[in-house]
């Protein structure tokens, strides 16, 4: 009898520990990539990223049942949707342009220009139920999400084998859309495989381009350097990063430093003066993907970002926005201007070319379900 | 030994008993009439509601109430607070607001009424500590009040500039024969579209940040 039961209770624990297992998600991260963090209250599972991964691509989650995540935010642009503004479910316009998502888990602040937003969880309460603009419309809608939810038997079963509360509420929800996106991992482009020791992965213009992009006379490394091309990222070696936020001189609306009221940086958000116009250098994996470039999408070409940072800041001569900010007083310092030679340009674009990663733009676990 | 009695009766706290204060809408001086107004969005949020309570009283004092009177589904003209352990002070103090250690804690990690997406402000991570919205398809003004100016690091660690609580007193409040009037007319009388957020260097929305300080908040007395 004792027998059986011992045998017994190590068929029942084996089979359990199977089953874990089974669930559970590893991470796969290029060998020179350092690890994300990732909140001890939201490990990644598999049945999460899967729940999560339908939720990103589902349309109903929208007030009109037009809008998913993934319209603004589309896999084959690196996560991002060629607008210079994003537009809402109700045809609305965003003052800004689609982040894109690739390797948003190292992100140490989300959104364009928000200190406070760090965590994947939180940030996609605007979207989801924002209302300055109304992006997917969402708000005063909680009742109405987790009745559609609970009605759909795929999601149900996922939400139960994903969360020990076995709840479907909005809690959950933005734990599987968070885990979703920490999976998107972009670190297969030229110029990686290139690192990992391909000498023939890059063009000699390319190189030439990288060795001028992290060189003194240009200065791109110092706010898109590192592994992810943004100063904006962290990752379990580095403690108590600053959140880090530049001017780079796009506007001078008043002499003083004035920035377009829609779109005033993180100074919309602290009204310190010091924060005008500052936003965040996000990644520049995949920046051949993703124009137009800024945050309001006010460059169109990257041949033409090299020409603003080539002139220490944009003049504009006429309209509502005139105002050279290459004047700016609150610029980020390293944007002094530089002389750009044909070829120069033709290496650096060549460069920035090299980041481009197809593989994960093609990826099927980053594709809609359908 | 018998005036020391009566006047033990006299301080004496009313401990245990259950009170409702009522709170009611008034506009152009008459109760508002839910069948005949423009208002789409009225709550807010109060906490530290005090009428001298006893120490012992401190989670009472502490509790966030959600004063909803009209919403997309229903409206209320007149809500009734329940509160307990009051002494027989006459001074009704409350703030308008959510405490600043509770203000940019997770939504959705909390109980009712501060789980609402309605009542927050995800862009700012904060609350909307009121919400009144009124007007018709042409034009609808917008009040969306909340701390401005904020920095620092979610949860717990963050200071605002222009924390925009509003600390209301209403003297000579007597539980058993007072409510709280609450007249809506400053706050309604806009002429253009408005969206007012508590920016303070925003004049159309200072002067309804001044109107509620001063204007709204009012004894009423039962007839």
């Amino acid at each position: 009898m004792k027998k059986t039961v011992c045998i017994l209770i190590v068929l029942i624990l084996g089979l359990s520990i199977y089953h874990l297992n089974d669930n559970q998600y590893t991470l796969e991260l290029p060998k020179h990539f350092p690890e994300p963090i990732i909140p001890a209250d939201n490990l990644l599972t598999k049945s999460k990223v899967e729940l999560g991964r339908l939720l990103f691509f589902d349309k109903n989650l929208s007030i009109n049942q037009s809008t998913s995540c993934a319209t603004c935010h589309d896999p084959k642009k690196a996560f991002t949707d060629g607008r210079a503004k994003a537009k809402g479910a109700l045809q609305t316009l965003h003052p800004r342009s689609s982040m894109s998502l690739a390797n948003i888990a190292y992100a140490h602040s989300l959104n364009w220009a928000d200190p406070l937003t760090d965590t994947l969880e939180r940030q996609l309460l605007v979207p989801l139920f924002g209302e300055e603009p109304i992006e997917m419309g969402m708000n005063d809608q909680e009742e109405q999400i987790i009745e559609y939810l609970t009605s759909n038997k795929q999601y149900a079963k996922l939400f139960r084998k994903s969360f020990a509360d076995k709840t479907i509420n909005i809690e959950n929800l933005t734990k599987a859309l968070a885990s979703f996106q920490r999976t998107l991992i972009s670190g297969g482009s030229a110029y990686d495989k290139f690192l990992l020791g391909n000498d023939q992965a890059m063009s000699e213009s390319a190189l030439r381009g990288m060795n001028l992009f992290f060189n003194e006379k240009f200065e791109c490394f110092h706010c898109h350097g590192g592994f992810n091309f943004s100063d904006s990222s962290q990752h379990t070696n580095e403690v108590m990063p600053a959140k880090v936020f530049h001017n780079t001189g796009l506007y001078n609306l008043d002499v003083e430093g004035k920035y377009p009221e829609e779109n005033q940086g993180v100074f919309s958000l602290t009204q310190n003066p010091n924060d005008m116009g500052h936003f965040k250098a996000p990644t520049l994996r995949n920046i051949s993907l993703t124009a137009p470039y800024m945050h309001d999408g006010s460059i169109n070409s990257l041949s033409e970002v090299l020409d603003h940072y080539a002139n220490g800041g944009r003049a504009i001569v006429s309209g509502p926005y005139t105002g050279d900010g290459s004047k700016n007083p609150l610029k980020n310092k390293f944007i002094k201007g530089f002389d750009l030679s044909v070829e120069e340009r033709t290496d650096l674009l060549e460069f920035l070319k090299s980041l481009t990663d197809e593989q994960f733009v093609n990826n099927p676990d980053y594709q809609s379900p359908n | 030994m018998l005036t020391a009695c009566s006047k033990s009766n006299e301080i004496a706290s009313f401990e245990d008993k259950v009170y409702e204060i009522p709170f009611q809408l008034f506009y152009q001086g008459k109760p508002l009439d839910c069948n005949n107004h423009q208002i789409l969005d009225f709550r807010f949020y109060i906490y530290n509601l005090d009428l001298g309570q006893s120490t012992e009283s401190s989670s009472q004092k502490n509790k966030i109430h959600l004063l909803d009177f009209i919403n997309s589904n229903e409206c209320k003209h007149q809500l009734m607070l329940e509160v307990s352990h009051l002494s027989n002070r006459s001074e009704l103090n409350f703030t308008l607001g959510v405490p600043s250690t509770l203000n940019h804690r997770n939504p959705v990690k909390a109980e009712y009424p501060l789980n609402l997406s309605a009542m927050h402000w995800q862009w700012l991570s904060g609350y909307k500590f009121l919400r009144l919205e009124f007007g018709n398809n042409d034009q609808i003004n917008r009040f969306h009040l909340g701390s401005w100016g904020c920095s620092g690091r979610l949860p717990d660690d963050v200071v605002c500039n222009a924390p925009n609580r509003i600390p209301i007193s209403i003297s000579d409040f007597n539980i058993e024969t007072s409510f709280v009037a609450v007249h809506l007319d400053v706050l309604l009388d806009v002429e253009t579209e408005s969206l007012c957020m508590g920016n303070p260097n925003d004049k159309n929305c200072m002067n309804w940040l001044k109107a509620l300080k001063n204007e709204v908040f009012k004894l009423g007395l039962v007839e």
